[in-house]
């Protein structure tokens, strides 16, 4: 007799980035935070494009066309990021790809996550305990860090993050 | 942080073991099948190029209607709801009907026969998982002494 439940997609999402989260604070397993986030993501572009909200890839390629002059499609951007964050080559292997891959995996973990994170905040705000403990080990590890990037970053893209902050609070 | 030459087994390897600690831990289920289901697509293609069969290609060769390995790949992944954990393409339902703990027993248990066809498997790590399982479940409904 089968014991099969409905679950929401966002009890599916939550759940594994809890999962990721944990396991990025405790150490544990890099590897899966990487690969949970991936999959957080994914499902969580789709509920947010569901929701009538930007998702972190669409803005992500609006940044790339105010920097850079073009938006790249939607599938090879998110290929691209994937790449980039280690997500494929923790879950895809073809029959040309090498037995070896060279990545900075605490750094892949950390991106994947906020990737995700960000989506899920658009979604459901940033209240439950997971994502505040996440956000402040950020703050702590990573804050002054990113506010030299802000800090240094184009002008083009700070009147751009102007702007649409304007946007929303308007 | 700096980066490092990883092989593509211990990245797969260290998430079939964390798939086994969430499930034995009674942890989330989700977390188990994703997790299972990424190391599987690795092991999967590494037994290939040890020249041997995976676990694909056993049940095809055994497939009454003759399907390929990729078709045959493809309905046990759905069969474990593997990608369901992973996409959402615009116009999917918003719910997933699924026996989760069926599920999260069979991607690993998936995960794992192609694992042990490796040359440099972990011999520990299946006894370890095998142990607990003839303790913890009852084999006798999936056919298993």
């Amino acid at each position: 007799m089968s014991t099969a439940k409905k679950f929401h997609r966002k009890e599916i999402v939550k759940s594994q980035l809890e999962t990721a989260v944990d396991l990025f604070l405790n150490k544990i397993d890099l590897s899966a935070v990487i690969t949970l986030s991936g999959a957080a993501s994914n499902i969580l572009y789709q509920l947010v494009k569901n929701a009538g909200k930007e998702p972190f890839l669409d803005y992500a390629r609006d940044v790339h066309n105010h920097l850079k002059g073009n938006t790249p499609s939607r599938e090879k951007y998110n290929h691209h990021i994937d790449k980039f964050l280690g997500i494929s080559a923790h879950k895809h292997m073809s029959k040309n790809c090498r037995k070896t891959i060279s990545l900075d995996l605490e750094q892949c973990a950390i991106d994947a996550l906020v990737r995700a994170i960000s989506d899920y905040v658009t979604l459901y705000g940033q209240d439950e305990l997971f994502i505040k403990a996440f956000l402040s080990w950020s703050w702590k590890n990573q804050g002054t860090e990113v506010m030299e990037a802000c800090k240094n970053m184009p002008d083009k893209l700070k009147q751009k993050i102007r702007n649409d902050n304007g946007k929303k609070n308007s | 942080m700096v980066k490092k030459i990883h092989k593509r087994l211990d990245l797969a390897l260290n998430q079939l073991k964390t798939a086994i600690m969430l499930y034995i831990t009674e942890r989330d289920r989700f977390s188990v099948i994703t997790l299972a289901g990424a190391a599987d697509v690795i092991f999967s293609e590494l037994v290939l190029r040890e020249g041997k069969e995976n676990f694909a290609d056993v049940i095809s060769k055994k497939d009454s209607e003759s399907r390929t390995r990729k078709q045959i790949g493809k309905e046990i992944n759905d069969t474990f709801f593997i990608n369901s954990l992973k996409h959402m393409d615009p116009g999917d339902n918003d719910y997933v009907e699924i026996d989760i703990e069926e599920c999260a027993l069979g991607a690993i248990l998936k995960a794992l026969a192609n694992y042990n066809q490796l040359e440099n498997k972990n011999e520990e790590l299946i006894q370890g998982f095998g142990y607990w399982l003839r303790s913890n479940v009852d084999l006798s409904k999936y056919n298993i002494e």
